[in-house]
């Protein structure tokens, strides 16, 4: 049984992988009669601030407060999508949650509006991993997407054997470049309320990883990514905090939209040091989410499969952003076993999330 | 050193009894020698702007009449004259005209008549953008509501620095605009006692009471300031 689940997730992911990775060719997201009109329309209306070179005029001698962002830095614009700068095109820079000082272009046609866009992308001279594959965050399969943000997660659990636990884990997500990302995360526990006398608390294994997108289009909103985390044995074994080894855990990241539907998946194994201290252990992840309105700002639900071994757990779950610029959202859902294999009951899960980084 | 310059209003206010509609009319005066402000630059685009712009801020006619100071009656009541459309056009690089005022209900029309990038961005009195809309070639026109009363600050914010215009808005349709002359007129107040107030863009606010209708009265205000 615990073979053939194995086995039916593999055929899952590695099929999709190629089908999309086939199909997105290397086009590009814009044809070149798109950027040529785009250019003359960005010579007429956007050079008086952002520059013939797209660097940005100081914004002193614009006689604004803001500084007009760098379009030659992908590290800033490769990260926003058409759809926000659509929305600052036709509504300014506020209705974004960005600065009042851009104003609205509503006196050009959307079809300019999409063509100035094509050319203000041209700046960046890189294959940048787009802000369209930055696909919602699901409660616990990881990103494909390299990001700049902090997370804190609190998981209430309440299992046979070990009563309820409060584990709180702390996520730090730095992007370096277009496609790597460090990562560390700090969990602590709390664990057993039978009694005061009997509360575990402490710190439990931490870890820190790398990631790298091995695979992306923008054409098919597709994106892998491979990641090798480290998990050191900084928690305490006598009280089951940690596994007492260190643990290597390669891994892959899938993202895939399919219109307003997003597919999320991920596989991890996990090797130990010391495999008497910790088994080998596989896990996979894997969520559909349904995207109800494209704004950052909005309700994502979905629904994740989780599985290590023999154990599996289904994850309904809501994320919502909460601001304009999507740079805060919080998401909560509840993982439920859905067979015995498991001593968990059940899990309140939650996420609050903060891009420290980006415009 | 810096010349400062006493600017008096002068306010006549004359109020037909005879007439079915009762009208203030009166005449802006600035005392002294009238001022000769050096041209705004023009810092970008000069092919098309120029060199200089000529400032706006305090125009005085050879007979001492003040222009642009806007007169409104405090505390009036709603009235009966109809909004209507106000016009600020971007034209020569400056906004034309560079004060008017409007009565809410009325529309906003903001143009452009430039065949250059202009980007106009207007802020309430509380500072707040009211809207900021790019009109990158000429003919482009939008049209904005006007729901609340205040006063609009218009700029242009694509490094044209020197271009500036007002807009205000009042709850009636008491109010007047002083022309080149500095003449003004309100027509249509009942009668009754109120206060009327005036307002330079550099000479700051100030106000009188008044009785309407009443034989002819002068008054007169007083600002201070340098230009």
């Amino acid at each position: 049984m615990r073979h053939l689940m194995r086995k039916a997730v593999f055929i899952v992911v590695l099929t999709l992988i190629p089908a999309a990775a086939l199909s997105q060719g290397f086009s590009k997201h814009y044809t070149v009669q798109t950027v040529e009109a785009g250019k003359k329309l960005y010579e007429e209306a956007c050079t008086k601030c952002h520059g013939v070179d797209g660097k940005g005029v100081p914004k002193e001698q614009l006689d604004i407060k803001t500084d007009v962002p760098d379009f030659t830095r992908c590290a800033d614009q490769g990260e926003e999508t058409d759809y926000k700068w659509f929305k600052i095109l036709s509504h300014g820079g506020s209705s974004a949650g960005l600065t009042e000082d851009m104003p609205s272009f509503e006196l050009y046609s959307e079809e300019q509006r999409l063509q100035a866009i094509a050319y203000s992308r041209t700046f960046c001279k890189e294959n940048w991993v787009r802000g369209e594959l930055n696909f919602e965050r699901l409660l616990t399969t990881e990103k494909a997407y390299p990001e700049n943000e902090l997370i804190l997660s609190p998981v209430i659990a309440h299992s046979k054997e070990t009563g309820t636990s409060i584990e709180w884990e702390s996520i730090l997500e730095r992007r370096i470049g277009n496609r790597l990302q460090f990562e560390a995360v700090l969990p602590i526990t709390a664990r057993n309320f039978a009694g005061p006398k009997s509360i575990v608390r402490g710190v439990g294994d931490g870890e820190i990883g790398l990631k790298y997108v091995l695979a992306h289009s923008m054409n098919q909103r597709f994106i892998l990514s491979g990641g090798l985390d480290l998990s050191s044995p900084t928690g305490r074994t006598k009280d089951d905090l940690g596994h007492g080894t260190w643990i290597i855990e390669p891994h892959l990241m899938l993202g895939k939209a399919f219109g307003n539907v997003i597919f999320q998946g991920q596989v991890k194994e996990e090797f130990p040091f010391d495999e008497k201290k910790a088994g080998r252990a596989f896990l996979y992840r894997a969520g559909v989410g349904y995207r109800l309105r494209p704004d950052p700002r909005g309700i994502f639900p979905s629904l994740e499969v989780v599985g290590e071994g023999g154990e599996v757990a289904l994850i309904p779950q809501l994320r919502y952003g909460i601001s304009k610029t999507g740079k805060w959202a919080i998401g909560a859902g509840v993982r439920k076993p859905v067979n015995g294999e498991s001593s968990e009951r059940f899990a309140v899960i939650g996420y609050l999330l903060w891009e420290y980084l980006g415009r | 050193m810096r010349r400062i310059i006493v600017a008096s209003f002068v306010v006549l206010i004359f109020s037909s009894i005879a007439s079915a509609q009762p009208a203030i009319e009166g005449a802006i005066k600035f005392s002294g020698p009238p001022p000769v402000l050096p041209q705004l630059d023009v810092t970008r685009d000069h092919e098309y702007c120029g060199q200089h712009k000529a400032n706006e801020t305090v125009l005085v006619s050879k007979e001492g009449g003040l222009a642009n100071v806007v007169i409104s009656v405090e505390g009036a009541p709603k009235g009966t004259a109809k909004p209507a459309e106000v016009i600020v056009a971007n034209e020569q690089c400056r906004f034309n005209p560079h004060v008017s005022a409007a009565m809410v209900g009325s529309t906003l029309v903001v143009q452009s008549r430039d065949s250059i990038m202009h980007n106009t961005h207007v802020y309430l009195s509380d500072g707040s953008t009211f809207f900021n809309i790019a009109f990158p070639f000429k003919g482009g026109q939008i049209k904005k509501p006007l729901a609340k009363p205040g006063v609009m600050n218009f700029k242009c914010d694509v490094g044209h620095v020197w271009m500036s215009a007002y807009v205000h808005i009042f709850a009636h349709p008491f109010f007047a605009v002083s022309d080149a002359n500095g003449n003004f007129r309100i027509e249509g107040l009942p009668t009754g006692q109120y206060t009327l107030k005036a307002w330079h863009e550099k000479f700051g606010t100030q106000t009188q009471k008044i009785t309407v209708p009443a034989a002819a009265i002068k008054t007169e205000f007083t600002f201070k300031g340098a230009p």
